[in-house]
């Protein structure tokens, strides 16, 4: 991922900020909802039947 | 003063809890003795001493005996009673009825601790504001033996009180002390041709080889008082010369420009590494203990100063801690971010903007084998892991065990980990503006690719395993063996163990 952003930021013609702001921060959101996505598929249950509460649920 | 004195002539009366003892202010110039009336449940013998009335104190504990346990602790109270007051001839008559000062110490607490000077009488008598106090227990010092001195105080620190509290002559009639033992000990070295390389090749006043000589005085079959005997190892490892310990104290510049021009030389790395000594450096124990807490004493913008002063008399930024690879630089960044984060209020200036984009613009690095790095941790690196925010956490256990109660405590956060909650402070956005100056031109464009990697390492919540600095950074840490390096050691962790943490 971190070549994959540095080239994005070689082709991002806005400020440092703009880039976090409008690129870097919003994709890695979506990686983030499908990373925590994969988890719930995989791990939700097992851990709820286990006593587990996560903090967000 | 006045206001004491009003409710002295309205009736007020003294008792055993409100006398001087354990107050930083100077009780020598009210006048008791125009309010003879005015004490309640307090020791005849208290009573003489707040009068100053020598016939009546002297005769009063005279009646008493040194060797009775009850009776050393009232002569203790009264050592720091009359100190305190400034009253000479008081504590004469204590000294020559035998009586000894036991400086308390709470249970668990290391005897001769830089954190106990305020129950030693040096201190005590730095608060009287009294020169002749101050020479007096100065002179009863200079004789004292080991175990004594501990309760009288040591020099180095009262040194360094005096010149943040007292007047300049106080301060000055300490450093003439401290002086003229570093000067005899020099002079010894070289009248008896005494063998010791490091202190002789020491510039300007001998003192972090002062160890090293008194070693080779002692091989040498000298004997030495013990109050000749440094309390720290530099007089810049002074804790108080960082720590705001009362309000209202001095600028710690004053202090360190002070003992610079009274011949305190040993800064750079050169200067105090020799074959027994391995410790920090000045500006390593500078910055451990710089406070963590924001005042207006202790800025980001005064931290900057004192780091510039350092650096200006000899340190260097890639000076290592001993026995690692973390450098200075690694150091200010670390503690430059504490601060950072921590003020609140208006914008940062531009200055402090382009002081933090200048560090990230240095190369240095150690070797830490992290994904948070591209080839160890940097400066920028030593930052944005100390660069946390205290937010007030809601979600308390308790909640879940009494519906209905929700306890406020606090809990720091990463700056990141705030930017992905897109509760972005006016922090963030600032620390985004130091990198971008920093990697302002081709140079530096690296800076970004290492800022990309710290937001994503972050935000994927990978777990460190480079370097923490927080071992050495805490102000409180007084063992110098502390190291930075690693934070998953062997044989706890094997390196299999840690390749998996990695992965």
């Amino acid at each position: 991922m971190v070549p994959l952003f540095d080239a994005r930021y070689d082709t991002h013609e806005g400020s440092l900020q703009s880039f976090v702001d409008e690129i870097l921060f919003p994709e890695m959101k979506k990686v983030l909802d499908r990373l925590k996505q994969e988890d719930e598929a995989l791990y939700a249950t097992r851990r709820r039947e286990m006593g587990v509460v996560m903090v967000d649920q | 003063m006045s206001f004491i004195t009003d409710l002295l002539q309205h009736g007020l009366k003294i008792s055993p809890g409100s006398y001087p003892i354990d107050y930083i202010i100077s009780w020598n110039l009210l006048p008791f003795n125009e309010f003879p009336d005015s004490f309640i449940g307090c020791s005849d013998a208290t009573v003489a001493a707040l009068l100053r009335s020598e016939a009546d104190f002297s005769k009063l504990v005279q009646k008493r005996h040194p060797e009775e346990v009850l009776k050393q602790e009232e002569g203790s109270e009264l050592y720091k009673l009359v100190t305190q007051m400034g009253w000479v001839r008081g504590c004469q008559i204590l000294v020559d009825t035998g009586f000894r000062y036991v400086a308390q110490v709470p249970e668990g607490w290391g005897n001769g601790s830089d954190d106990l000077w305020y129950r030693c009488l040096l201190f005590k008598a730095l608060y009287s504001r009294n020169q002749e106090m101050v020479k007096f227990w100065l002179g009863k010092r200079e004789h004292a033996t080991k175990g004594y001195l501990t309760d009288i105080g040591n020099l180095q620190s009262a040194l360094v009180w005096a010149l943040k509290t007292s007047e300049a002559n106080i301060a000055e009639i300490l450093l003439t002390n401290l002086v003229e033992q570093r000067s005899w000990i020099q002079e010894t070295l070289e009248l008896y041709g005494v063998e010791c390389e490091c202190a002789i090749r020491s510039k300007g006043l001998l003192d972090t080889h002062t160890t090293c000589a008194l070693r080779a005085l002692d091989e040498q079959g000298f004997e030495l008082l013990p109050s000749f005997r440094p309390t720290f190892g530099n007089i810049y490892n002074v804790k108080m010369i960082y720590n705001d310990v009362f309000l209202g104290v001095r600028d710690p510049l004053l202090t360190l420009n002070f003992l610079y021009d009274a011949g305190f030389r040993d800064i750079a790395k050169v200067d105090i590494e020799c074959r027994q000594n391995d410790s920090p450096t000045p500006l390593h124990i500078a910055i451990m203990y710089y406070p963590y807490r924001t005042s207006r004493t202790y800025s980001v913008s005064k931290f900057f100063e004192m780091v510039d002063w350092f650096l200006s008399k000899g340190a260097d930024l890639a000076d290592c801690w001993p026995r690692s690879r973390v450098t200075t630089l690694h150091c200010i960044s670390a503690k430059a971010a504490t601060r950072f984060t921590s003020e609140t209020g208006q914008a940062k200036s531009e200055d402090i903007l382009d002081r933090v984009a200048d560090l990230f613009q240095h190369t240095l690095t150690d070797d830490c084998e992290c994904s948070c790095s591209m080839h160890g941790c940097n400066s920028i690196t030593s930052f944005c892991k100390h660069a946390d925010v205290w937010v007030d956490d809601h979600i308390n256990v308790l909640t879940y065990m009494k519906p209905g109660r929700v306890t406020v405590s606090q809990r720091s956060e990463s700056w990141l980990e705030r930017y992905c909650k897109q509760m972005a402070p006016q922090k963030s956005r600032e620390i985004v503006q130091c990198v971008a100056r920093a990697a302002d031109g081709v140079t530096n464009r690296w800076i970004v690719t290492e800022f990309i990697r710290l937001c994503i390492f972050s935000w994927l919540e990978i777990r460190h395993t480079c370097c923490d600095l927080d071992g050495i950074l805490k102000a409180d840490a007084t063992d110098f063996s502390y190291q930075p390096l690693p934070r998953y050691p062997l044989p706890r962790c094997p390196p299999a163990e840690l390749l998996r943490i990695q992965e």
